[in-house]
């Protein structure tokens, strides 16, 4: 399993593929690069029961690179797992302590704790509507293709080790119990990770991704 | 606002708003625009039109509404666009509307949102209004991020609108409606409670600009880098070439499926169709409230492509309906049913109508085309199963009209079906019919004499089959054949005494089966059932390999038997009125 192949960071997309594999240069193809790097490559490999990597909805959206999701739709016999988030406001503050940390990913034996964040109400909801609308579309898009929806709070937070066991009879591989190697950035409730919660939830009331 | 008749507007910014209430305006309506504009003097001119102070920013939104017009006795209304009233104090004005439950809402959207976008932004730029002429417009770059984060919005917010307002009188119109069907106006004015018909609904000033007269390609500078940008993203339907009019293949005919059918399968899926022709499920058991899933985004988006004739979601070489071009007309829909086509409805305020129990897959036989093994749930799975039981029996069927039991497995081998069937008191659900879908082995004279609470709502059985010989049955079904016609002809009393009204077999048709397809409507005659279905062989996850399935897939061209089996479906029998070839019919020809 890769990682996210089609980061904008170059050092990134090296980690997301580990060495020795050949990375994905900026402006080349995306359905090459997919075709002969990610899948093919390991063809004939017995091994291997399956192989897979992340791409985000926004990611492979630049010239050349965004062949790859064409690709991807074009192989009706690609299995999906699409995680989605039921929480989208969790995911975008999430977004914005990982972006002010610069730190993405979390270990699960250390705890953050950073300074509450001041959330921007406008860029807020231009990113849930985003998430909104680009998840009805994978829905639509990947319609004729195997999809396991993975929930990240339902199935990853509630109960990983089935969640796990899951997706690996959804892709067909002999299943492992697989550890839980990271965990979520901010365990804090939301509103007090948030300065200015109340008027976020204000912002959001008479929208789709209004505060329960 | 409460003793008036009052209505509101609702639309996205570029909407055409405008032209609407110019039309409304001219039936002799009083409608205002836009009264929380960020712009004041805007207020003070629409309020001014309906003879009500502007409102003032700081103000509370449901106060200053619950000023708006509360003597009048003929219908006035306001204009309100998602932007708008949506911070502050203003924004009660949206908790004022979402409560007033009679105030008929007319949604006006867009079929396309670039051109939405692309006409006010020329409108913007060249000052101009109606007439805008695309030919004179300079071109110019379009920021991608901008327009994507409009088009994002519109969409959110237009699901919202659906949701929020299903409890009201609502009727959803888009812009493109308005100026091409005549019958809009008079909808809209019938809506809002006005006399219809007192208006000429085309008047000479409604100029529509068309997708084609904007020519995108040549107002927008950088229209290659646009339509790359949104390739493959939710918004690329708009970048795609368009049909001109009159070339649009819409379907004829109406599909009432997906506003009335849910099912849910062993997966916890929740789907408006069966699974082998609309793959794309509405929801997961575990996502949510049934009855809140029953409209979800994607729900809302199937209906969607049914209303607009597209069928997106459809596969149209496995669906019956569409294979055989068997979609019921318009016309013929229920009334109610028509009301809701009408009015645009794709959040259903009724919940679902048909219920579709497939979470329980046990099952007594292990037949090749549905699974490698035998299925019977236990433990955990068991619980998991029951648990959604319950809230189907205690959220949904007490408005169902018709419960299908069950889309995936057998319903006398299940424990949780045969338990349902033995506890249903049929006079508690005095308008639900069942129809049990079993493979019929255990289903005999004992087993009915258990369901007798629920006699009266069982409405027929479908038994599979997929044999007329002990043979072929064991090859695969994997059961007795004598028992399986001993019940059918059980089955088949029960029919003829009027104690169900329906019982139909059914044969998924193979390489090794097809020549018994004449034998199995004669076994069906014999028996009594009143309906014999014939259904292509199709690949489930989990069953044939590739090779297997080509070996038994008689109904592909490249199969060694196709000709055969074609010149076989030839013959007259298979044109009887209680022969369905369902989504093997296009391999008939018609006879003269
Ligand atoms: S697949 Fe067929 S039955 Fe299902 S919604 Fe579409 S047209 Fe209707």
């Amino acid at each position: 399993m890769y990682g996210e192949v089609f980061q904008d960071e170059l050092d990134a997309r090296r980690e997301g593929l580990g060495f020795p594999n050949e990375v994905f240069e900026t402006g080349s193809d995306g359905a090459s690069y997919l075709s002969n790097n990610i899948y093919e490559e390991c063809a004939g490999d017995d091994e291997l029961f399956a192989i897979g990597f992340k791409l985000f909805y926004m990611q492979a959206r630049e010239p050349g690179a965004r062949t790859a999701w064409r690709y991807l739709m074009h192989h009706r016999n690609l299995r999906i797992v699409h995680l989605t988030r039921d929480n989208l406001l969790e995911a975008f503050v999430s977004f914005v302590e990982a972006r002010a940390s610069g730190r993405w990913l979390s270990e699960v034996d250390k705890l953050l704790r950073g300074a509450p964040m001041h959330v921007d109400t406008d860029e807020c909801l231009a990113f849930l509507d985003q998430i909104y609308s680009y998840r009805g579309w994978a829905n639509q898009a990947f319609c004729q293709h195997q999809v396991f929806e993975l929930s990240y709070e339902r199935h990853l937070i509630a109960d990983f080790g089935s969640a796990m066991t899951q997706v690996q009879k959804f892709l067909g591989v002999p299943p492992l119990r697989l550890p839980v190697l990271l965990r979520k950035q901010g365990t804090a409730p939301i509103e007090t990770r948030v300065i200015n919660f109340d008027e976020v939830r204000r912002a959001l009331r008479h929208t789709i991704h209004a505060i329960k | 606002m409460t003793n008036g008749r009052r209505f509101v507007i609702l639309s996205h910014d570029r909407s055409e708003a405008s032209v609407l209430r110019r039309l409304v305006r001219e039936a002799g309506v009083q409608v205002c625009g836009d009264l929380f504009d960020s712009d004041p003097s805007i207020r003070a001119e629409a309020a001014a039109t309906v003879g009500l102070k502007p409102y003032c920013s700081g103000d509370d939104g449901a106060a200053y509404l619950s000023e708006f017009g509360t003597d009048d006795k003929e219908p006035a209304g306001f204009g309100l666009l998602y932007e708008h009233a949506a911070r502050g104090p203003a924004s009660t004005a949206w908790d004022f509307v979402r409560s007033r439950q009679d105030i008929p809402i007319v949604h006006l959207t867009s079929d396309d949102l670039l051109v939405t976008w692309l006409r006010a932004e020329i409108e913007r730029r060249c000052g101009d209004t109606m007439n805008t002429r695309p030919t004179d417009t300079p071109s110019f770059e379009v920021d991608c991020e901008r327009l994507a984060e409009f088009f994002d919005r519109v969409v959110a917010k237009r699901y919202w609108v659906r949701l929020v307002f299903q409890s009201h009188p609502f009727l959803e119109i888009s812009y493109r409606q308005l100026v091409r069907d005549r019958s809009t106006m008079y909808r809209v004015l019938k809506h809002i409670g006005a006399g219809a018909g007192s208006t000429d609904v085309a008047p000479d000033w409604l100029v529509e600009i068309r997708a084609e007269q904007i020519m995108a390609q040549r107002v927008i500078a950088n229209f290659d880098e646009v339509c790359a940008y949104f390739r493959h993203s939710p918004h690329d339907v708009y970048f795609r070439d368009r049909p001109a009019d009159g070339q649009v293949a819409a379907r004829a005919g109406f599909c009432p499926r997906p506003f009335e059918s849910l099912g849910i399968d062993a997966q916890g899926k929740l789907r408006v169709c069966c699974e082998d022709w609309l793959t794309t499920p509405i929801g997961d058991i575990r996502s949510g409230g049934l009855a809140e899933q029953w409209n979800s985004q994607t729900a809302v988006a199937i209906r969607d492509s049914i209303l607009d004739g597209s069928y997106r979601f459809c596969d149209s070489r496995q669906c019956p309906d569409l294979v055989k071009g068997t979609l019921p007309a318009f016309e013929a829909l229920p009334k109610g049913f028509q009301r809701w086509v009408a009015e645009g409805r794709t959040v259903m305020s009724n919940l679902p109508a048909t219920l579709s129990l497939g979470y329980d897959p046990t099952c007594n036989l292990k037949c090749p085309t549905c699974r490698s093994d035998f299925i019977v749930l236990k433990g955990e799975a068991f619980q998991r199963a029951l648990a959604v039981h319950r809230s189907v029996v205690s959220e949904l069927l007490p408005a169902a009209r018709q419960a299908i039991v069950t889309g995936h497995g057998d319903a006398i081998a299940s424990r949780i079906y045969r338990e349902f069937l033995r506890n249903l008191d049929a006079s508690k659900f005095p308008n639900l019919r069942i129809i049990v879908l079993s493979n019929g082995l255990n289903f005999d004279a004992r087993m009915w004499e258990t369901f007798s609470a629920a006699h009266s709502a069982i409405m027929g059985a479908s038994i599979s089959v997929d044999a007329a010989t002990p043979e072929t049955y064991k090859l695969n079904r994997g059961g007795s054949f004598e028992k399986l016609v001993g019940n059918l002809r059980f089955l088949g009393e029960l029919r003829r005494s009027g104690k169900i009204d329906f019982l139909e077999i059914s044969f998924v048709v193979q390489a090794n089966n097809f020549a018994e397809m004449v034998d199995f409507i004669g076994l069906a005659r014999e028996v009594g059932c009143s309906s014999i279905l014939f259904m292509k062989l199709i690949r489930w996850p989990g069953t044939f390999s590739e090779t297997e399935f080509a070996n038994r897939a008689v109904q592909e061209s490249d199969h060694p038997l196709h000709q055969e089996f074609l010149e076989f479906l030839q013959q007259p029998i298979f044109e009887s009125s209680d022969v369905d070839l369902s989504n093997l019919s296009h391999l008939r020809t018609p006879g003269p």
